[in-house]
């Protein structure tokens, strides 16, 4: 099969002199995956998505989407790529028609296509009534199902979700769920990064723990289950991170609370 | 999108521009007709009695700004040489535009929104970047045609319709010449520094260079006045080091037709300094642009130090002063936010200078109305020229305004989701604060110059200023409508209730009339006043707690 993304060997400092945040990470990712990315925090997980998508270009290493080193043609790959970011941050005083309307200017898309696609999904995602409000006034998860939709109208060919659920009431999750596996039937990358075990766990064929810099564990849930005998995710994560504290630290903290 | 914007409309004529350069000239077009729509929809403001009130800001300063113009439009009919009166006109026009451009548009070259949502996209560099100049350029274009309206028409009338070819190539020179060598120093800034430390030195130097603006502006303004009538023209060499000699040596060639190589040398400046500003911009700076946005992204944390010297000091001064437990929570609580709030610091230094230097403005007739500067300020001895420290007074209580807005104006739900049962505390807290941090060590400084100035015999005059100062800070805690501290959102020049300051100001004239006609330098009478203001200013207080908030 061939690879869609290709990570060999990527360090990344923000500062000349300072620490690496990501201290040699080796990845090799194939059509049609849905990689589950997760980590503790400042483990460097958002730091290799930016790299991906073009915002960081000092790195060591060397970066291959479709194929292509990202430093030869910083441009042309972005077309085939959608981004959920964590933090949403959205030009909020154009409704959310004019968002989508821009977005799909800058992907050179026919914009009858995109309004139609735009009005869809809309109303698919229950939110049609908001189509032509300002952004400042919607809810969080309406902030969130636009995000996801402007991350998907361009039909890219790998998608790069950071926290794409949040916000996002139990229901529109089960759709959503239900949506990145059929977009992966369909033979698109979907990379996943979450905090959210339970999700991850459910979701993903793939799973990589970013621990320090460094990929500690790589492989579907089953074979991270047989190497470190736990029984789930949460656990597994546990483990690889170093942590079993968090009894102590809990009791510790509701004590500081209660004296 | 159907294009109702000039810009779009003057770019779709210059395409061939970008035909060579890698530009995506639709993509370009996309991106500014999203930042107008996005310039057109500053958010609205909302007035304490409930009324939403349109803010128009960029259109009310342009309007601004022909006023200004018009007076110096008038210059044009004088007899002077036309190389002064350009050198006037440019040197207006480098301020305003100047001014505009770092505390104004700052934020349209720095804003990282862009990084996140458009350059995740199929956008290049190039692309981004000539938008982001455009963008600005367009603004300032716009600001040198409100300003210089006036002149161009009247110097039509005098000079013929050649006079406006001058001005065409000074706009577009001026204009890309004041962006361009905003983004170079930027640059240099974001070499050096990094993620909030960057910040803060970005807002220092916004800061001392509004502040120098507008010191030069009041020398600039006072030299032409010693110099009367009798203009010679002398020029230094570091004339030439000067843009606006450059484009009034522009106008003397294509107006008047000199071929003086002097006014030759300086046009030729004039155009040749931006273009090749314009290079290294686009040779060096350019390619590493995205790279220092960055940077601004970087949060790496600024300590804050807890147990020094200035805080203990702050500390036992503030315990003093507070009424109680709750008061003292909004008093550390503004203090720590007044020193802060980058663009909170970046209205209040300013005006905090303005507030420093215009008694001296006021006194300047009086020294030179006699014989010789030193003479003039000997004579200042036993004299009541400290009641102009009264400017002081207003503008000090006047900027205690500014206590209302924070960048992140959201962060006031905390006076609602706290139980903080008699809200006033918060202003009183505040006020405090800002008594403490600025109109204080202000007035101090100020106080102690006059005091050299008038002699010892000014000593309880100027005691009678402070008091009354802090007498005023309490007059307007009870009777000016105020919004509860950083709770509003700041709008370039939609920040001040224009009625109300007029009133205050007259206000504040008749105290210092009053004090200038009755007090003289009576000590008695002077003691006699301060005792009773301070009973007055603890009336104040207890009052402001009992005030229904609005």
């Amino acid at each position: 099969m061939k690879s869609v993304i290709r990570i060999s060997n990527l360090k990344m400092r923000y500062k000349s002199d300072g620490d690496y945040v990501l201290k040699g990470v080796n990845l090799d990712i194939h059509a049609g995956q849905i990689i589950g990315y997760i980590g503790p925090n400042g483990a460097g997980k958002s730091t290799t998505v930016k790299i991906m998508l073009g915002m960081i270009d000092q790195y060591e290493g060397v970066v291959e989407i479709f194929g292509e080193n990202i430093k030869n043609n910083p441009i042309e790959y972005k077309r085939k790529i959608g981004y959920v970011p964590e933090v949403a941050t959205i030009y909020d005083s154009l409704s959310g028609y004019e968002y989508l309307r821009f977005i799909g200017e800058l992907y050179k898309m026919d914009s009858a296509v995109v309004d139609d696609k735009a009005d869809r999904l809309f109303t698919l995602f229950g939110i049609n009534e908001a189509f032509y409000n300002r952004i400042s006034s919607y809810s969080k998860g309406m902030k969130q199902k636009l995000m996801i939709i402007s991350s998907l109208i361009h039909n890219p060919e790998i998608l790069f979700l950071d926290e794409p659920i949040s916000g996002l009431d139990a229901n529109s999750v089960m759709v959503f769920k239900e949506i990145i596996k059929k977009l992966a039937e369909q033979g698109k990358t979907v990379f996943y990064s979450s905090h959210i075990m339970e999700v991850v766990e459910k979701i993903s064929d793939r799973i990589i723990v970013l621990n320090d810099g460094i990929i500690v564990a790589d492989g579907n849930f089953e074979e991270l289950k047989t190497a470190s005998k736990e029984g789930s995710l949460q656990e597994i994560f546990n483990q690889l991170t170093g942590f079993n504290k968090h009894e102590a630290i809990a009791s510790e903290f509701v004590d500081v609370i209660v004296r | 999108m159907e294009q109702k914007f000039v810009l779009i409309k003057i770019l779709n004529r210059l395409k061939w521009i970008f035909s060579k350069s890698e530009v995506d000239f639709e993509m370009l077009k996309s991106i500014l007709t999203l930042k107008l729509t996005l310039d057109e929809r500053k958010s609205p403001i909302h007035l304490s009695d409930g009324k939403e009130k349109k803010v128009k800001g960029l259109k009310a300063n342009l309007l601004m700004l022909v006023f200004v113009g018009f007076f110096v439009g008038m210059m044009m009919t004088t007899p002077f040489d036309l190389y002064y009166k350009i050198t006037i006109v440019a040197s207006m026009d480098l301020f305003f535009m100047v001014m505009y451009m770092v505390s104004d548009f700052s934020g349209v070259l720095l804003d990282v929104r862009d990084k996140n949502i458009i350059m995740t996209k199929p956008v290049n560099q190039q692309t981004m970047n000539a938008a982001r100049i455009i963008h600005i350029v367009y603004y300032m274009v716009a600001m040198f045609l409100a300003l210089n309206l006036m002149s161009m028409v009247i110097g039509t009338g005098v000079y013929g319709p050649k006079i406006l070819l001058a001005f065409l190539i000074m706009m577009i020179a001026l204009s890309f010449l004041i962006v361009i060598i905003t983004t170079i120093v930027y640059s240099a800034l974001l070499e050096r520094f990094s993620g909030e430390k960057l910040k803060d030195i970005i807002n220092i130097f916004q800061i001392i260079l509004s502040i120098t603006t507008i010191l030069a502006y009041q020398v600039a303004a006072r030299i032409f006045e010693f110099v009367d009538l009798e203009l010679t023209i002398n020029i230094k060499w570091w004339t030439y080091l000067m843009p606006p000699a450059w484009y009034a040596g522009l106008f003397k060639v294509v107006v008047e037709g000199t071929t003086d190589t002097t006014y030759i040398i300086m046009a030729v400046m004039g155009i040749v300094v931006p273009i090749l500003a314009g290079l290294i911009l686009i040779k060096w700076i350019f390619p590493k642009f995205e790279s220092y946005l960055m940077k601004l992204q970087i949060e790496d944390g600024i300590f804050i130090s807890k147990n020094n010297l200035s805080s203990r000091i702050k500390d036992i001064l503030f315990n003093v002063f507070s009424k109680d437990h709750t008061e003292l929570a909004f008093m550390k609580f503004s203090d720590s936010n007044l020193s802060r709030d980058r663009k909170l610091k970046l209205m209040i230094y300013p005006n905090q200078a303005i507030s420093m230097l215009f008694p001296f403005i006021m006194l300047f007739p009086i020294i030179q109305g006699s014989d010789g500067i030193l003479a003039g300020i000997a004579g200042l001895k036993g004299s009541m020229a400290y009641v102009a420290l009264y400017m002081s007074t207003m503008f000090f209580t006047t900027n205690f305004d500014f206590i209302q807005y924070s960048e992140k104006f959201e962060a006031a739900f905390i006076y609602d989701s706290f139980p903080i049962d008699n809200k006033n505390i918060i202003m009183t807290g505040a006020l405090k604060a800002y008594y403490f941090k600025y109109v204080l060590p202000g007035m101090i400084v100020m106080s102690a110059i006059f005091i050299v100035l008038c002699g010892f015999e000014s000593v309880f005059g100027v005691l009678v200023v402070n008091v009354m100062t802090i007498l005023l800070l309490g007059f307007k805690i009870n009777f000016s409508r105020l919004s509860l501290p950083f709770s509003r959102e700041m709008i370039p020049g939609g920040n001040k209730n224009m009625g109300a300051t007029f009133v205050y100001m007259g206000i504040c004239g008749a105290v210092a009339a009053v004090h200038f006609f009755m007090l003289k330098n009576n000590p008695l009478f002077n003691l006699g006043i301060t005792a009773i203001v301070m009973v007055l200013i603890k009336v104040a207080f207890l009052k402001a707690l009992k005030r229904r908030i609005v």
